[in-house]
């Protein structure tokens, strides 16, 4: 046996000192172990790691954003350039951009999964509905943080996808003008909306998500994983090191989906934004693409009210349905061979939603599918023409 | 005076003075011959004047004019344009507006008073005159003015035809005398005060004089040669602005086609008719009509409009330097400036059909003067030699340039190298004029290291793009190990619990 080394004596004992420190002032130790102790059902299955992806991704998200910040110029005359700058000589600047694009359309779509396992098992329910609430909150915040990034590279699609997306919230009767005006700073996407996009965007948002994230974090701890559906009696075990290691193994996953991605498609810089000249096919990001499909099948006028304005109105209904479920999916029952009116009005609204995004995608493109040349025009209806 | 003697006495004077004036005043062509034996004869006068009745008792100025005038040739009566009676006696009868008078047209009604007529086909039948002329003024820039903005300092009818005294425009007295129409032009377009209003020169008539049409025209009696009608238009004049104009930019070249394209009229004054054909086959003529470059020159851009002429062999450099002017001032440091009798630019590169120029031009022109072998041709080859080896570098980049897209990378500054060297090519084409060797071998040079440049920040692209794969295969498995490693850890914590 090898004898007790007194520099590690030393070394142990001056940890101690300044974690003790650092205890007796702020509580920071407790509160770490508060968290990490907190008993969770053994038999948790993957779909419940979603939620720390989010927040992994979310955290992806801060740091290249700050490390974007350090080169990005909000200007009209800069933002481009200082763009182009970082992805072909800042070091690594590529990398930093390309894991802050990804890792945002990627943020998006791990809350939605998160989101789909907790109606599914019907983790909302009572006690929980304010946290869903705190949610789907962080959810809206995070399509926001979308949609006000896409303007900052100032390139031709993102100019032109801004000004689209612009006019939407722009059609709303009576208050849409002034909504419009707020939100480009403007008549026109001009540098002033660059500017309020960028000081949203990297401020107001980044603070108002962390403070509910960390008010989501806190009544998760106080109510408690919800386990799964008819296991409510299942043996309960720490967070750390059990769920934490199942956490870390889809955070890898998931960072190693990012860095494909990365590499394999990485994300393009287009032209720089010309007001003059308007570029075929501009549509919204994936996520905005079923509002922006479903709003084109409604006239031109609807009675005394512009059919453009009934399609925005009614497409803010399935956001007040999402909000809504905990409180239209009352009772204790959480099982989903139990559920069936909730869920068949859930998966109805998912398959909506999805059939939008798929003639979204379509729309206004040519294809060839079995031989046959189709063109599919605004609405996404198909027409046979001569291959070119 | 009884009204029978004061007719008579009327008759006569006016037969005698209109068939002085048509003698004194018609030179001898077969057309004044024509319109001399037009002249009224006495019993004919006699006759138009009874017809005219009242109207000539008192306005004895206008009816002497009126009877040597085409309408008075041809019976037509004073109330046929005025209205009123001319048998009534009594002025307040005879230009009663109860009787149809409508007596002096101020100048915007003018062209429809004339149309009541000349837009009838029926009253232009037996003179053959066509009757779209109100038509066609109505859609000029003279009827716009008049008839839609009410201005009437712009021509009405009777600025260019007269008012009684109006002839026929094939009577070499008429203002719309081939011979005339220039001086009937210039009364408004030579008058400053009225052309200023319209920001319009007034030295166009001057410039035609000394033109080759002009001089034609006043000097040799040559009337088949252009007046301002013949490329303006008559009724239907508009503003060169307007692309129906004939002389339009687009149009001009067409409308100078009308005689230089006529072999037979181009024969009698000596010069090609293929002028048009090979300059809408030549790089000008492509460039207008085929690549709608507006820009591209056409006839009047090298020969003038109004002050037309063929360019002097002198002057060919400086024409074309109008528009080429870095070749034309690197030509005038070549040795070519100097020699006596070279024709400049059109010596190598044509006039009307002007080839698309290239390296070629150094063998095909040079050889024409230079024979095989001779130092002058040998340098010419090599000229020929170090640009398409220049010209092939710049293409080796492009295509490699763009090989390079599918990677995915921003170009920024390859683009800009290329840039360069396409920036290199535009200058070295007009210095290429001194006849320099040294151009050439230095457009060489700087291709090159175009070519080189591209070629490098290729090759990085493709490393960083090998290192990006291996990169992804290193981090993949160290997160595949990270993976096991975790999930051996989790089911090792589950075993042991």
């Amino acid at each position: 046996m090898l004898a007790a080394d007194p520099a590690d004596g030393l070394c142990r004992r001056t940890t101690k000192a300044v974690l003790r420190f650092v205890e007796e002032r702020t509580r920071l130790l407790s509160l770490t172990v508060f968290l990490s102790s907190k008993p969770v059902p053994f038999d948790l299955n993957w779909a419940y790691t979603l939620g720390s992806v989010s927040l992994f991704l979310f955290v992806n998200q801060l740091v290249t954003g700050v490390l974007l910040a350090l080169y990005y110029r909000p200007a009209v005359s800069e933002a481009y350039e200082s763009v182009r700058f970082i992805e072909e000589e800042v070091t690594f600047g590529w990398l930093v951009r390309q894991l802050h694009a990804w890792g945002a359309n990627l943020m998006i779509l791990a809350l939605c999964l998160h989101m789909a396992r907790v109606w599914w098992y019907g983790s909302y329910k009572k006690p929980r509905e304010l946290n869903w609430l705190v949610g789907f909150c962080l959810f809206l915040l995070t399509l926001t943080f979308g949609f006000t990034g896409y303007l900052l590279p100032w390139d031709q699609l993102s100019y032109w996808a801004s000004k689209v997306g612009t006019e939407i919230p722009g059609a709303v009767p009576v208050v849409g003008a002034y909504i419009l005006k707020a939100m480009r700073g403007g008549e026109e996407i001009t540098g002033a909306t660059l500017g309020r996009f960028y000081a949203i965007h990297t401020l107001v948002l980044p603070a108002i998500t962390v403070s509910l994230v960390f008010i989501h974090l806190a009544m998760m701890r106080l109510h408690g994983i919800t386990p799964l559906p008819g296991r409510e009696d299942s043996r309960k075990v720490p967070f750390f090191p059990h769920h934490v290691l199942k956490d870390a193994v889809s955070i890898y996953c998931t960072l190693a989906i990012i860095y494909f991605l990365v590499v394999v498609c990485p994300w393009k810089l287009h032209e720089k934004a010309d007001p003059l000249v308007t570029p075929e096919g501009v549509k919204p990001e994936w996520y905005f693409l079923w509002t922006y499909q479903y709003i084109k099948y409604f006239p031109q006028q609807m009675g005394a009210v512009s059919g453009k304005v009934v399609g925005i109105l009614s497409s803010g209904l399935f956001f007040a349905l999402l909000a809504l479920f905990p409180f239209l999916d009352r009772g204790d029952e959480r099982r989903p061979a139990k559920r069936k009116l909730i869920l068949g009005i859930g998966f109805l609204a998912l398959a909506f939603v999805l059939a939008m995004t798929v003639l979204g995608f379509i729309c206004e493109t040519e294809h060839t599918i079995l031989g046959t040349h189709f063109k599919f025009d605004i609405l996404g209806i198909p027409e046979v023409v001569k291959k070119p | 005076m009884t009204p029978l003697v004061r007719n008579t006495s009327l008759v006569l004077s006016l037969a005698l003075a209109t068939a002085a004036g048509a003698a004194a005043q018609t030179p001898a062509t077969p057309a004044s011959t024509a319109t001399a034996s037009a002249a009224p004869t006495a019993v004919a006068t006699a006759e138009l004047v009874a017809k005219l009745g009242s109207c000539a008792e008192c306005h004895e100025k206008e009816t002497t004019t009126f009877l040597g005038s085409i309408h008075g040739t041809k019976g037509v009566a004073c109330h046929d344009c005025h209205g009123g009676d001319p048998n009534e006696i009594v002025q307040e009868d005879s230009m009663s507006p109860a009787k149809g008078y409508v007596g002096r047209p101020g100048r915007a009604d003018i062209p429809a008073f004339c149309a009541k007529c000349h837009a009838d086909k029926k009253k232009m039948a037996p003179s053959g005159l066509p009757t779209n002329q109100y038509e066609q003024y109505r859609a000029s820039f003279h009827g716009k003015k008049v008839l839609v903005e009410g201005d009437t300092t712009a021509a009405v009818c009777t600025d260019c035809h007269g008012t009684h005294d109006v002839l026929s425009s094939k009577d070499p007295r008429a203002r719309t005398h081939r011979s005339n129409v220039p001086a009937t032009c210039d009364r408004c377009h030579g008058d400053d005060l009225k052309m200023n209003v319209y920001a319009i020169p007034t030295d166009q008539h001057k410039k035609w004089k000394t033109s080759f049409h002009g001089k034609a025209v006043t000097e040799k009696k040559d009337l088949t040669a252009a007046v301002c009608t013949d490329c303006h238009g008559k009724h239907d004049i508009a503003n060169p602005e307007d692309p129906h104009s004939r002389v339009h930019h687009a149009n001009v070249v067409k409308t100078c086609s009308r005689c230089h394209a006529d072999e037979a009229l181009m024969e009698r004054h000596n010069l090609p008719a293929r002028a048009p054909a090979d300059y809408l086959e030549g790089v000008h003529g492509i460039a207008l009509f085929k690549k709608g470059n507006t820009a591209a020159p056409v006839c009047v851009t090298c020969h003038g409009s109004h002050g037309a002429l063929p360019p002097g062999v002198k002057n060919v450099a400086m024409v074309c330097g109008r528009c080429h002017t870095r070749s034309e001032e690197f030509y005038n440091r070549s040795m070519h400036r100097t020699v006596k009798g070279f024709r400049g630019c059109i010596e190598c590169h044509g006039n009307h059909r002007i080839a698309q120029p290239g390296s070629a031009l150094f063998v095909s022109s040079c050889i024409r003067c230079h024979p095989d072998g001779s130092p002058a041709n040998q340098a010419g080859k090599e000229i020929r030699e170090s640009f398409d080896k220049a010209s092939e570098n710049l293409d080796v980049a492009a295509r490699e340039l763009e090989a390079a897209r599918g990677y995915g990378f921003a170009l920024t500054k390859l683009e800009e190298a290329l840039k360069e060297g396409t920036q290199a090519k535009i200058e070295v084409v007009p210095a290429l004029h001194t006849l320099d060797k040294r151009e050439a071998e230095h457009f060489r040079t700087k291709s090159q290291e175009t070519l080189e440049r591209v070629r490098h920040g290729v090759q990085e692209i493709i490393f960083r793009v090998r290192l990006r794969s291996v990169s992804l295969g290193v981090v993949l498995l160290a997160f595949l190990g990270a993976i096991l490693l975790f999930r051996l850890r989790l089911e090792r914590l589950e075993r042991s619990e």
